[in-house]
């Protein structure tokens, strides 16, 4: 059998998940925010009990911009990209090059992410390309490989995940220090304004709406469940984190939760960062894997959703460009960061498609 | 197909052509009154004595005058299967089966009587699975006597045998087991159509079989399963499995097979549950100690060494310093003479093997490490390794291969290449399905009522324990 057939990657693109691994993919995505930001990066004066709260503000206009999406989707087969092209295959390509742009970036920005980590903590002398080209490739043959196997994949890095979340927490305790925790007393202040600032590390919403037509019943029970879990996951580690190394060190430096699991200890394991290092590479993997199928998808669909060979290669193409730029020019990355960090692109593609595919379909049968 | 005609001689002409003169083609004339009759046989093949006794003997006293055609129907029962037929190709096939075949003069048909006395192996323990409890008996090489084997233990009316013949030159005998009650029948299609699909020309062993059961003949593990234990296939079987069994090799074949599987053993089933999910952990350990030690460790020591506690990476420091090859191609060099050791020792007789472990532990053990070639930290990295792979010999294969991988990867990249490359794997192997199984089941998909013979080995006495059949995983297509 020929792996990379038509009929084979057809059937890869259309292939189906159950809720709960879409609760996976969707959940370890969010989470991944965690390990990069906690949430609460760059501001000054910024309090534990302000990131906390501007991080139950995003979920809840999470919550709020899918609205229109669902009410959409209500009653229809297949996802929005599939209704698209069912309405008409221009339509279907525009919406689809739409969503695979900040499908891509999303990708990308999550492999820049994992260089950004291995050059800062593990290994300061690699070569930022080789490491954003191998993991590029890495993530467009998990990409190939299919939506089925990632999502499969995605409940044993969840396990893996909680499992190493726990360990670490319970490694720092001896580190906590109630002081530190004061700052969730402290007036809230600025909590919109920095839930604006980072609505847009919630990729999840996009990957939500173009696998909504991939996966089989309770997809929002899904969407919520992972919401909800992710936040407080988030918001649980960002605690942590301020409660070992105080309360500023969220906002003034990069992969905090690696830090924290460096100064872990229990027992055998005595540090816990190599725990953590294979934790992080393989929720990267996952998340880049879940945001390349996600890009791969919107590409095929883009290019009118018949030949799925020769897209897969512009795919990984593109994604393979995409992340050795965001590795060699480092303003690139944070330029496109800038674009798309305050949600607004996001906010305009989720509400603002549905409404206009709804208006077309009232149009086209008027 | 090419029909016999009504002269004896012509027939055994043509089939002597056919034979092209083939030595162990014997042919034993006689005359029953004016019936001039002859008994055809392939030697070797035939009990002699039943012959002489059943066939031959009676034949030759009969009075002159007797229907020889009635005389045989009626004497059939006694013979072991008897047929008629017009066909040259079936006559060939049931002579060089074994039987005896008769044929007469003024008749079309020959008359086939089961005498199939060949020599075989008997049944003794199966040398690539042992077990502590559990029977002593393994498959051998003559399928129906394999076929008794399951049957005998068990007695149901569901299981059922579907023999077919494949091997376009070969003519061999592969049979279908399942349980009608309990396969999936849109599998058990599956599974026949992709054996009528075969058009091999000898089919020598169920190994020749194998990837025509598989999506993926290129990963780098099976998703079909073997076996050499009859207790097992039938446990299989039970599942909704399918086995199948090829005349000529002890070996079985059991489709869907899942990753899990590899880490079961029939023992587990007879040990006390908590002693056999303990020994469940420790073979999931050994797999990733053989497949990943190696590599983190020449990871760690190169890329890492501030993981290491202090007083192991001054012991690595001391013995690694004065070796001349860098720590992966050390790895590497090591790993290979321990697989050139193993294959000569698997190839060699019996009387000289033993010399193998002497040399091995002389070249690797001792004249290595005192000449400064490789430390002696990595040669217990390599004898670990070896020894986790011992305990799931059933993935030796696949565990070799990435092990030579994640050598490469540590030593090149570290920890950051390894990790990569699990998840590489990772997703290679949740890729995988076997007749539409997810080959990670019941793990991911996550069937909760599988993992009781998974991570954990429930009793028996627990109702839940009644296993799951394959068909009900999470993830399969339902028909």
């Amino acid at each position: 059998m020929n792996r990379g057939s038509e009929p084979v990657l057809k059937g890869k693109l259309s292939a189906r998940i159950s809720a709960f691994q879409l609760f996976c993919l969707l959940y370890l995505s969010r989470v991944f925010l965690a390990l990069s930001k906690t949430g609460a990066q760059g501001e000054q004066g910024f309090t534990l009990s302000s990131a906390l709260l501007a991080l139950a503000v995003d979920m809840l206009l999470g919550f709020a911009v899918m609205l229109p999406f669902l009410l959409y989707m209500r009653g229809r087969d297949g996802g929005l990209l599939e209704n698209a092209h069912a309405l008409h295959p221009a339509a279907g390509r525009i919406v689809g090059l739409l969503f695979a742009v900040p499908s891509f970036y999303y990708c990308a920005e999550t492999v820049y992410q994992f260089g950004l980590y291995y050059r800062e903590y593990i290994m300061e002398n690699t070569g930022t390309l080789i490491v954003a080209f191998l993991m590029a490739l890495a993530v467009s043959y998990a990409a190939f490989m299919g939506l089925e196997s990632v999502a499969r994949m995605s409940f044993l890095v969840l396990a893996v995940s909680v499992v190493t979340f726990l360990l670490i927490g319970f490694g720092a305790a001896g580190n906590y220090d109630p002081i530190y925790l004061r700052a969730l007393l402290f007036p809230v202040d600025g909590v919109w304004k920095q839930a604006m600032d980072t609505f847009g590390y919630f990729f999840d919403l996009l990957a939500f709406a173009v696998l909504y037509g991939n996966t089989k019943g309770g997809r929002g029970h899904s969407f919520v469940w992972s919401g909800v879990l992710g936040t407080a996951t988030v918001a649980v580690l960002s605690v942590m984190v301020s409660a070992a190394l105080g309360d500023g060190f969220i906002s003034r430096v990069s992969f905090p939760v690696h830090t924290l699991a460096g100064i872990s200890e229990l027992s055998i394991f005595q540090r816990l960062d190599a725990g953590y290092l294979v934790c992080w590479t393989l929720l990267s993997f996952v998340r880049g894997a879940l945001y390349g199928f996600c890009a791969y998808r919107c590409l095929y669909y883009a290019g009118g959703a018949k030949r799925a060979v020769p897209v897969f290669y512009l795919f990984a193409a593109v994604l393979t460009v995409l992340c050795s730029l965001f590795a060699l020019v480092g303003n690139a990355a944070l330029a496109a960061s800038t674009l798309f960090q305050n949600g607004l692109i996001l906010t305009v593609l989720l509400v603002g498609t549905p409404l206009v595919l709804f208006l077309l379909e009232r149009g086209r049968r008027a | 197909m090419e029909q016999l005609s009504e002269q004896l001689q012509e027939n055994i002409e043509e089939l002597r052509g056919r034979l092209r003169g083939t030595s162990d083609f014997v042919v034993r004339e006689m005359q029953v009154g004016t019936v001039k009759l002859a008994v055809l046989l392939c030697e070797g093949q035939f009990d002699l004595k039943a012959v002489g006794d059943i066939l031959i003997g009676p034949l030759s006293k009969l009075p002159s005058g007797t229907d020889v055609q009635r005389w045989l129907r009626e004497r059939s029962p006694l013979f072991n299967g008897y047929t008629e037929t017009q066909d040259i190709d079936t006559l060939l096939l049931f002579l060089m089966s074994g039987f005896a075949c008769v044929l007469m003069e003024g008749c079309g048909t020959c008359f086939i009587a089961g005498f199939t006395g060949f020599h075989f192996r008997s049944a003794g323990e199966p040398s690539s699975e042992m077990n502590e409890r559990g029977s002593r008996e393994g498959f051998v090489e003559p399928l129906r006597i394999n076929l008794s084997m399951v049957r005998r233990r068990v007695k149901n009316e569901a299981l059922t045998f579907e023999i077919i013949n494949k091997g376009t030159k070969s003519h061999t005998d592969v049979a279908l087991c399942y349980m009608k009650s309990t396969v999936s029948e849109s599998i058990l299609a599956t599974v026949r159509q992709r054996l009528k699909g075969i058009d091999l020309e000898y089919i020598l062993d169920s190994g020749f079989l194998e990837p025509f059961f598989e999506d993926k003949p290129t990963s780098l593990f099976s998703t079909v399963g073997t076996t050499e234990r009859p207790d097992v296939l039938c446990g299989k079987l039970s599942e909704g499995r399918i086995g199948i069994l090829v005349d000529g090799t002890p070996f079985a074949l059991i489709v869907p097979h899942l990753f899990v599987e590899h880490f079961q053993t029939f023992d587990d089933y007879s040990h006390r549950p908590f002693f056999a999910t303990f020994l469940r952990w420790l073979k999931y350990l050994s797999f990733f100690v053989c497949t990943l030690l190696p590599g983190l460790y020449v990871g760690v020591t190169v890329f890492h060494p501030e993981l290491l506690p202090s007083d192991l990476l001054l012991n690595i420091i001391a013995s690694e310093q004065n070796t001349p090859l860098p720590m992966v191609l050390e790895a590497l060099v090591i790993h290979l003479f321990y697989e050139l050791m193993r294959e000569a020792g698997l190839r060699l007789p019996r009387p000289v093997g033993h010399a193998i472990g002497v040399v091995g532990a002389l070249v690797i053990g001792d004249a290595a490490v005192n000449a400064g070639i490789i430390g002696s930290p990595m040669v217990m990295i390599v004898a670990l390794t070896a020894i986790s792979s011992f305990v799931i010999p059933s993935l030796y294969e696949s565990t070799l291969l990435l092990r030579f991988a994640f050598i490469l990867a540590g030593g090149l990249a570290g920890l950051y290449g390894i990790s990569v490359l699990c998840g590489v794997v990772l997703v290679n192997l949740c890729s995988l399905k076997s007749m539409g199984v997810p080959f990670l089941s019941p793990i991911t998909p996550l069937k909760t009522a599988g993992l009781g013979d998974t991570l954990f080995r429930r009793s028996w006495t627990n109702r839940r324990n009644r296993g799951v059949p394959v068909q009900d995983m999470t993830g399969v297509e339902h028909e």
